[in-house]
Order: structure tokens, then C-alpha cells, then sequence
């Protein structure tokens, strides 16, 4: 009888409830020049060489004195004492430039640049970004659940590969290159031109001397030029060049081809001239009609079909 | 004659009969009148297909050569009146789209340029018909004739490189003569079954012989040509 009275006793003091200890969260709450549904990019290398700004909000934060961040490749786990001590440590101490004493608060508001939390001089590669609540900087104190966060941030300074297989296509009323991606999942993909001529050997890879003239989407593979809209006259040659950027904003080298507008004759200037009353003609507003009057069509067909579904 | 004889007798007749059965039970559910059990009769409906290709311009010729387009096309035709013994008279329209390509001609060289050079046609039409389908309705031989007249109605558009060189419609003549296999006869229960569900009272694949005539202010009329097809009257 008493020894059960004694496990009642020990149970009841295993299972009740002793103080909540709060878990302390973070996040990324914007990144400069990104769009809020842009965070989890990675970071590229105009980013980097911009040093951009990177504003985090902490919550629930612990009583001790700072924040103390640290630093570990793939998804190294900095809050152990091991990642942290100086004969043993896998993760580096990052030095904060901005203020991030805690000072009892429990909600800490902090910007930083990318240079502060990456190292924009080193490799490509996946980084985890810790943020401790310690008693001090550089700490190798143990740190208990609950009184840390991390970030997963990617750094790719690395552009794509510029597009390949360029070739141009002259022709008097449009101007079209088509290439082959040598990456998949761009961004997008950028069209260039030089309308004072080819230069000769085409491009360094640069974009300098060229103007932007469109942006396409990243599965892009062709793009058209208005001969009219970049001053050619028949018989110029024109550059066009293209490049391709990656999620995180890199842009590859430029990929050049030279083209001409050369003067040619099409159906109606075959014949002499066609006669042109748009008002009656057309079925589509602008361009060429297109077979969807067929497609409504076979739609009314089905709708009468079931109209006339008997019970 | 004892009854037995005469039980025999009329069970190898009966046997005899059920034999011929099969065969005799399809032609008459096929040749059945269409009376009480059949939805009613008021559209034909058809989807074709075949090559068109503009007469009498020569610059076609020259710029697109053979490209003899593919013309796909439906048509939906209101039958207006049963004859008895002989048809149907209707009217209707059809609407249809046909697509030419072809490198235009660099000048100086005549070579072929990348750019493009295009004609767009969406060939529409009025048409009155007559649809003789006594053969199949009478005498269960599964064939219908219609006949076709009417005005051809053609909205065109010519580009070079993306840029409109011309568009307008060019107004015809138009005729058609059909020749049509009903389906019903094939799958009589299937026939009967299309017909309760959907109200589908005949379908059929036809041969179209037909012409355009619309050749002012520009040509884009084919003077002969054909399409194959599958409709159906609802």
C-alpha cells in the first residue's frame, strides 16, 4: 500500500505541468529589392556585391543579453556546443554590424546585409544561419531548445550558361533569332540589340554597347524584332544578343547573331496588292483569325446536344 | 395428324424462325418507322474535313504552291420540312478555317526568306438543302443524298512577317452534293441508345462534293473540292 501510494506520488509529480518555456521564432520579413514573394531565392551576386539589406524579425525571444549568430554549411546544426567550440567547430561566429542586444525584449526587429550573414568571397552552396540567445558573442555556451532559430539561405554568385545555338533570321517586316536554353528553370531571358551595326566578333559576353529591347519568359526559345522599331532600313545589319537569367538573378553572358533587313515580297505584293477592309473582314480582333470560331461552334453543337437529352 | 406430330412440327418451324432471327431483327430495328419511339427531327450537325485551295489567282500559286490548306469545317443545318417519301428540306450554315504558310520571296533573288508570308480564310456559308433520305427511311438501304445551295461567305487575312498586308470577306456562290452512309444500320441498339440519351436520331459518314465561287474582290474561293466527314441528326 505504500509503495503504491509512493509510484502515485512519482507519477503525479512526473506529470504535472511545470513552467512553459516559450519557443522562440524568426523570420525573414524582407529582403531589398525583392518582392515579398521572392525571400526564398537565393541570393545572387549582384545582391552580394550590393550588399543588399536583409530584415528579420525575432519573436519570443529569451531573456539573455544578444543575439549570436553563427554560420554552417548544408544544414550544419550550429546549436550544439560541438559546432561551436574552437577545437571542434564546423560553424563560423558572424559578425553583426547592427546592434543586437536584446535588452529584455521579447520581440527584436534587426536588419543586416547580405555580406553580414554570407560569405559573398567564397563558394556557391546552401547555408544555415543561426540566431542564439546567448549571454554573449561567439558563444560556445550550451543553448537549450527553444532559444535558437535558423534560416536556410542559398548563395549562388554563379550565372547560367549563356542561350546556345543562336541563328537570325532576316526579313523586311520582322527580325527573328531563335536559340536553345542551356538551363531550365530561368527566370527569364533578356533580348538585346545593336542597331548601329553587327559588331564585328560580336559580343565580350557583355551587355555594355547593347540596348534592352524585351524580356521574355525563362522557357523562351525564339523572339522576334521589329526592323521599324530600332531605326533599321532595308539592307542594315543589326545585332541581336541574348541572355539568360537564373532565379536568383544572375544573368549569363550574351549570346550575339547578326541579322539583316532585307526587302521581300509576300502574298499580297506578289499579286499586286490585296484589298483591305478590316471593318468587314475580321472575325478576331487583330492578328490572323484563328480557328476558335470553329472551336465555339462545336461548343454550341454540344450544348444543343444536351438540351435535347430526353428524361 | 396426332399431336405429337403436330408439336414437332411447329417446334422445328419456331426453331427455323429463331434461327433467321438475328439478321432479320437487325434490318427490321433499322428500317422501323421512326414513330413514337424516336425523339424528334430537327438538326443535322457535321463535322468534315478535306483540301482547299484557293482559284484563280496565280500569285497563290507562286507564293504557296501546292499547300492545299486542310480545310476543317462544321455545319448545322436547321430541317425544316419532312417530304413525305423523299426528305428533308433545310436550311443552315457551316463555318470552317483553313491556313496557308509559306517563306515570302526575297526580292532580287526570288529565294525563299524565313519570314513568313500567310493566308488565313474561315469560309462560311447560307445554304438551302435538300436531304433524300427515302432509301434509308423506306428500304433500309443505308444511304442519304443531299444537295446544297447557297451564298459562300469568306472572311480573309494576309500577313507577311506578322504585318497585315490585307483582310476582307469575298461573297459567292456555293454548292454541295452528299453522299452519305448512316451508321444506324451497323449498330441498331447502339442507334436506338444514342437517340434516348442524347436525342441523336441517325448518325452517318458522308462525301462531300462542293464548290466556292467567291472570287471578288479576291479569290479565295475553291471551284471544286471535297470533304469527308461524320454528322449526325438530332
Amino acid at each position: 500500500m505504500k509503495a503504491t501510494a509512493s509510484l502515485l506520488l512519482a507519477l503525479a509529480a512526473v506529470g504535472a505541468p511545470g513552467p512553459v518555456r516559450a519557443q522562440m521564432t524568426g523570420n525573414i520579413e524582407s529582403i531589398e529589392g525583392r518582392a515579398a514573394d521572392a525571400l526564398t531565392l537565393p541570393f545572387s551576386a549582384a545582391e552580394c556585391d550590393g550588399n543588399v539589406a536583409v530584415t528579420m524579425r525575432f519573436r519570443m525571444v529569451p531573456d539573455r543579453n544578444q543575439l549570436d549568430f553563427w554560420r554552417g554549411t548544408g544544414t550544419t546544426d550550429c546549436s550544439t556546443e560541438a559546432a561551436r567550440a574552437p577545437d571542434t567547430r564546423t560553424c563560423t561566429p558572424l559578425t553583426i554590424g547592427t546592434d543586437t542586444t536584446i535588452s529584455g525584449a521579447t520581440e527584436v526587429p534587426l536588419t543586416v546585409t547580405v555580406g553580414e550573414i554570407l560569405d559573398c568571397t567564397g563558394s556557391d552552396g546552401d547555408f544555415r544561419v543561426y540566431a542564439l540567445a546567448a549571454s554573449g558573442a561567439a558563444t560556445t555556451e550550451p543553448i537549450p531548445d527553444g532559444e535558437f532559430v535558423y534560416f536556410d539561405l542559398t548563395l549562388k554568385r554563379t550565372g547560367p550558361s549563356a542561350p546556345s545555338g543562336l541563328t537570325g533570321e532576316d526579313g523586311e517586316n520582322v527580325l527573328t533569332v531563335r536559340w536553345t536554353s542551356s538551363e531550365s528553370d530561368l527566370r527569364e531571358q533578356r533580348i538585346y540589340v545593336s542597331a548601329g551595326g553587327c559588331p564585328a566578333g560580336g559580343s565580350d559576353g557583355g551587355t555594355a554597347g547593347w540596348t534592352l529591347y524585351d524580356t521574355l519568359s525563362g522557357d523562351a526559345s525564339s523572339a522576334t524584332v521589329d526592323p521599324d522599331s530600332i531605326g533599321l532600313m532595308v539592307g542594315d545589319e543589326a545585332g541581336i544578343g541574348v541572355t539568360s537569367v537564373d532565379q536568383a538573378g544572375n544573368e549569363s553572358a550574351l549570346s550575339t547573331v547578326c541579322v539583316t533587313r532585307i526587302e521581300t515580297t509576300g502574298f499580297c505584293e506578289h499579286r499586286g496588292g490585296c484589298p483591305n477592309d478590316c471593318s468587314v473582314g475580321r472575325v478576331g480582333a487583330g492578328g490572323a483569325p484563328g480557328p476558335s470560331a470553329f472551336v465555339l461552334v462545336l461548343a454550341a453543337g454540344c450544348a444543343i446536344l444536351r438540351r435535347r437529352r430526353r428524361p | 395428324m396426332n399431336a405429337r406430330l403436330t408439336a414437332t412440327v411447329l417446334g422445328a418451324a419456331l426453331m427455323a424462325l429463331g434461327a433467321a432471327s438475328p439478321a432479320r431483327a437487325q434490318f427490321d430495328e433499322y428500317a422501323r418507322p421512326q414513330g413514337a419511339m424516336a425523339s424528334p427531327e430537327w438538326f443535322a450537325f457535321e463535322l468534315r474535313v478535306g483540301p482547299y485551295q484557293p482559284d484563280g489567282d496565280a500569285s497563290f500559286d507562286a507564293i504557296f504552291g501546292s499547300d492545299d490548306g486542310l480545310l476543317l469545317e462544321s455545319e448545322l443545318d436547321v430541317l425544316l420540312l419532312r417530304i413525305p417519301y423523299v426528305g428533308f428540306l433545310g436550311i443552315g450554315g457551316t463555318i470552317g478555317w483553313a491556313h496557308y504558310s509559306a517563306g515570302a520571296l526575297q526580292v532580287g533573288t526570288n529565294a525563299r526568306a524565313q519570314e513568313e508570308t500567310t493566308l488565313t480564310l474561315i469560309p462560311m456559308s447560307l445554304l438551302g438543302s435538300l436531304r433524300i433520305d427515302v432509301l434509308a427511311r423506306e428500304l433500309g438501304i443505308p444511304f442519304a443524298f443531299v444537295g446544297k445551295l447557297g451564298m459562300s461567305i469568306i472572311p480573309w487575312d494576309a500577313e507577311t512577317g506578322g504585318h497585315q498586308d490585307g483582310s476582307g470577306v469575298t461573297f459567292g456562290l456555293r454548292w454541295g452534293a452528299q453522299l452519305a452512309l448512316e451508321l444506324d444500320f451497323f449498330e441498331p441498339r447502339t442507334a436506338r441508345a444514342l437517340d434516348e440519351e442524347w436525342g441523336i436520331n441517325h448518325s452517318y459518314l458522308f462525301v462531300e462534293l462542293f464548290g466556292s465561287l467567291a472570287d471578288s474582290p479576291m479569290p479565295v474561293g475553291d471551284h471544286f473540292t471535297w470533304v469527308v466527314g461524320l454528322g449526325f441528326t438530332l
